[in-house]
């Protein structure tokens, strides 16, 4: 069963009550304009920046209306209730591209609109952030697992062929040999996930890759090595209580308040006393809901640990002001000036003390409020819209700037994981629920070993034109194409035994026709598997991140970690269209690109192999 | 400056093609090392083509003259006559041979093609070292010398790599002694002119070694030659010869497994068939038991990420709770109606624990 919560706020409440009856009755007009009006005025009394949920149920209404008109003018409604909430600005981008589906200029608006709200709020842009961050990392995982396939696909015949020939042999090669099949199944052995087990993979067949594939191979472990640790660190640390006050001291100061944000900051800065900026946006919130000798208490605390701190003297002052004492006040800004003379806030509200004192003063009220204006024209400008005798609206109340809310969100994340959590924890990381000790550090130690063991040994190798696979010297090399003697000789019209030749041809014909089969069916497959099955392996990988990457923002760049906020709207207007255009775009250039690039492992004979039968 | 560079680096029979190609004159020297130690090895080339070759590792048998008393085309006697000649003369010993009228210059030039083929083919062999070549503008081409064309040597080069590991399946054990089975003669039958020459030196009484060392064609083609004799039934086995200080076959380029004859007798597909059980039996046991989840699941994969999920969706309903009173005046009774007003969806309610408090903003 439900547990019935305290209402945030009562004074909301009633004003929407009262245009839910109005509307009822007939009396409110078509939405209810003048009650939205009072809501948004209550709201700036009370010093909130943002109504998330009234914005959403006026966004909610808006789309249960025909009149297109009406929605548009619903929209803005919300815009005004929550400035900072994105989908207010999409949703209004939404409702005018159905007015008029030709009118480009305001969706683009919109969403400019939409992405800057993102950048004030922080806790949407981070759930956003690291629903983007789970999608594209799964994209570049995926692309590793496809990468490490193909290349698998492309060695395992070398393998098999030495394995075939172990099976062959003696007692010792017959070891080798189920050394080897025990080699292939390791991974399952392990039970490693797919990502380590296609690595592994690569580390088994490293002798029979080229440098270039080598060097992705070890890019790709990297990845893999920090990728998942990095969103498992992010996400603890969301979870956790440092990211949770930074998430209120948000809420406090700029969101709407909630009570459970405003008692859990207190109950933290009992805790963590030397945190100002929670002290700050615990005092600031006290004194917009009244509770001054709260507010009083936190200001002195604050002013404590940071008596040259021109923010909270002057916020103290903007207490003292709203305690009716405009004396203390004018000294307090008088102090904040010395401290900062640049920030013409503290003029402003100078100014506004100067005016309540007395009629002597009033000119020199006046210039003050000049020179604010001089100094901060934006920030006066903005607060001369909202100005009220309300003590809420009459004076700039000084905020942690969203960069510090940033900054500390960030410094938090790092104090809490650790540098050494990614020079060391990381590769000592469990990857085996059967073997403990198999971790990331491991791998490092057997590309080395295996660098250091093989130096110098003759290797297995496929002859690019025949496809014959042996460890006989190279014909003839010609970048990573290496033909094989007889090859070679047919080449030069040396080979004179007739059965050798035919069979050799036969087999270059055989080979030729299955590779030209992979050569047209795979880059049709996934963008840039074309590229790498043809040895373009930097380039097909790339293909592949951005496609899975694009895939991965799609498919999971919203509802793996859900928003906080359950909003109406769809989200970006055109959003969708324009990833599924470029999703084809890429397929289309990938795939013709692939088509059409020369395999850089195979070698077309130079002789004909007409008349050859298979 | 002088021509040089690293084995590894560059393969020996492009650098002997190249120096064919630009037609030079003088010394390539090859400083490697293999199982026997360090060798040194020397190429030399007249106006680009192959004149002779020395090489320190080469066999008593490897000597021109040594190959030549052996096949019996001069004695001893003859032998040691002109290697005093030569010291005196200091002149090449195929010079001082022809010139002494010990041999006919054709025959010197038959046994010089096969050593200097069989030194290259051994030089070939060294994986590392390096290489120097030496231009020498005063060379004079020796009176009897091969004269190779560098192109043909190194196809002839690889000729050997590529058929080697076919000869060796074939050829008869070394110590074992042959003879002939009189097919040939009883049908009349005439051989070609090389094969011959291998023929008549199976007598009943030489073993393959001893026929390889006195053949002058060399031990890839003697081999190949006495292969398809055995396998044609014109020679055959008589015997097995105890050999002293026998000379060792051409080692294989290509590192074949020593195989175990018995185990060649036996059917392969046996043992492929024993391979793909034991990979059957280890993939069972790798999956053993029967969850393949662990494929697509990390060992510490979603843990966090789950936490964090909860907590969001926990406020996620809160804010929905929220939603749905202001809108309808009542708070939902259960998560059905919050689903069903369209304030939340199917899988934000799906197994959430409705007992567990929010604290997100």
């Amino acid at each position: 069963m439900w547990t019935a919560p305290v209402p945030h706020d009562v004074e909301f409440m009633k004003v929407w009550a009262q245009r839910k009856e109005a509307l009822a009755a007939g009396t409110a007009g078509a939405l209810g304009e003048r009650q939205l009006e009072e809501l948004i005025q209550r709201k700036l009394d009370k010093g909130v920046t943002n109504l998330w949920d009234y914005a959403i149920l006026v966004m909610r209404e808006g789309k249960q209306l025909a009149d297109k008109e009406k929605r548009i003018k619903l929209g803005e409604f919300a815009q005004r209730l929550a400035p900072d909430l994105p989908n207010v600005y999409f949703y209004t981008g939404n409702a005018q591209l159905e007015k008029n589906r030709w009118k480009l200029s305001s969706v683009i608006e919109g969403n400019m609109a939409g992405f800057k709200a993102y950048l004030r709020n922080i806790p949407m842009a981070i759930g956003q952030g690291l629903n983007a961050l789970y999608g594209m990392g799964l994209g570049i995982l995926l692309a590793i697992v496809t990468f490490c396939l193909m290349v698998f696909f492309k060695r395992l015949p070398i393998y098999l062929h030495a394995l075939k020939e172990e099976l062959k042999g003696g007692t010792q090669e017959l070891i080798q040999g189920v050394g080897r099949i025990t080699l292939l199944v390791l991974p399952f052995l392990l039970q490693l996930n797919i990502v380590w087990c296609v690595l592994i993979w690569c580390l088994i067949l490293w002798r029979y890759l080229t440098k270039g594939e080598k060097g992705l191979v070890l890019l790709s472990f990297l990845f893999v090595v920090y990728l998942p640790p990095t969103g498992d660190a992010l996400l603890q640390f969301m979870a956790g209580p440092r990211a949770q006050a930074v998430f209120d001291i948000y809420e406090t100061t700029y969101g709407e308040r909630r009570p459970q944000a405003v008692e859990r900051l207190k109950r933290w800065v009992e805790d963590h006393p030397e945190d100002r900026d929670a002290l700050f946006a615990v005092a600031l919130a006290s004194k917009r809901e009244g509770d001054y000798p709260e507010a009083k208490k936190y200001y002195q605390q604050l002013l404590k640990l940071n008596p040259s701190d021109p923010a909270v003297i002057s916020n103290f002052g903007n207490l003292s002001l709203a305690l009716g004492d405009p004396v203390t006040a004018s000294g307090l800004y008088q102090k904040a000036i010395e401290l900062a003379p640049n920030n013409g806030a503290y003029y402003f509200n100078l100014s506004k003390s100067l005016s309540q004192r007395s009629m002597v003063v009033l000119q020199d009220a006046d210039q003050t409020f000049q020179k604010a204006k001089e100094l901060s024209p934006a920030v006066i400008g903005e607060h001369m819209e909202i100005d009220s005798p309300h003590p809420n609206r009459s004076v700039i109340d000084m905020t942690v700037p969203l960069d510090d809310l940033r900054n500390k969100l960030n410094a938090a994340f790092w104090r809490e994981t650790g540098l050494s959590y990614f020079i060391v924890d990381v590769w000592l990381r469990d990857l085996s629920p059967r073997l403990p000790f198999v971790v990331p550090v491991l791998f490092v130690v057997a590309v080395i070993g295996i660098a250091i063991v093989r130096k110098g040994r003759e290797e297995w190798w496929r002859c690019s034109q025949c496809g014959m696979i042996s460890t006989q010297p190279v014909g003839k090399r010609e970048g990573r194409k290496s033909i094989c003697v007889r090859c070679f000789r047919i080449i030069k019209g040396k080979e004179i035994d007739k059965g050798l030749k035919a069979g050799k041809l036969r087999d270059t014909k055989i080979f030729q026709i299955r590779m030209g089969v992979y050569d047209k069916l795979f880059p049709f497959l996934v963008p840039g598997v074309g590229h790498i099955w043809k040895g373009y392996n930097v380039r097909g990988l790339l293909y592949l991140c951005i496609f899975f990457v694009a895939l991965g923002i799609v498919s999971f760049g919203r509802d793996i970690i859900p928003l906080a906020i359950p909003l109406p709207t769809a989200g970006v207007p055109g959003g969708v269209l324009f990833i599924i255009t470029f999703l084809v775009v890429l397929y289309g250039v990938a795939a013709w690109g692939g088509y059409r690039k020369e395999g850089r492992e195979i070698t077309k004979p130079s002789f004909s192999l007409e008349g050859i039968r298979r | 400056m002088a021509l040089e560079g690293e084995l590894k680096d560059f393969n020996i029979l492009e650098v002997i093609q190249l120096l064919g190609q630009q037609g030079k004159s003088g010394v390539l020297k090859v400083r490697g090392w293999d199982k026997q130690g360090d060798q040194e090895a020397g190429i030399y080339f007249f106006e680009g083509k192959i004149t002779h070759a020395t090489f320190t590792h080469r066999t008593r048998g490897d000597l021109l003259g040594e190959r030549l008393a052996k096949t019996g085309i001069i004695s001893r006697e003859e032998l040691n006559t002109a290697l005093k000649n030569q010291k005196k003369t200091e002149r090449f010993l195929g010079e001082t041979i022809v010139e002494g009228g010990m041999a006919e210059e054709h025959v010197v030039l038959n046994a010089l093609y096969t050593q200097v083929h069989e030194l290259i083919y051994e030089i070939f062999r060294l994986k590392e070292g390096k290489f120097q070549f030496t231009p020498l503008t005063d060379t004079k081409a020796p009176k009897i010398s091969t004269q190779l064309n560098a192109d043909e040597v190194m196809l002839n080069i690889l000729k050997m790599v590529d058929e080697w590991p076919e000869i060796e399946k074939r050829m008869p054990p070394t110590a074992m002694v042959l003879q002939k089975s009189g097919t040939l003669e009883q049908h009349g039958i005439t051989l070609s002119e090389d094969h011959d020459a291998v023929y008549r030196l199976v007598d009943g009484t030489r073993s393959v070694n001893e026929i390889v060392e006195m053949s002058l064609l060399g031990k890839f083609a003697t081999l190949e030659i006495l292969a398809g004799l055995l396998e044609g039934g014109d020679i055959k086995e008589k015997g097995t010869k105890k050999e002293v200080g026998t000379k060792e076959t051409p080692a294989p380029v290509v590192s074949q497994p020593s195989r175990a004859r018995a185990w060649e007798s036996g059917p392969e597909r046996t043992r492929y068939l024993a391979g793909l059980l034991i990979a059957l039996i280890l993939l069972l046991v790798a999956f053993f038991p029967f969850k393949r989840n662990f494929l697509w699941q990390g060992q510490h994969a979603g843990y966090a990420r789950q936490g964090y999920v909860d907590q969001t969706r926990q406020e996620r309903l809160e804010w929905g709770r929220m939603i749905f009173f202001t809108e309808k005046g009542r708070y939902p009774t259960n998560l059905k109606e919050l689903v069903d007003a369209g304030i939340v969806t199917e899988e934000d309610v799906k197994g959430i624990d409705v007992r567990r408090k929010s604290n997100h903003p």
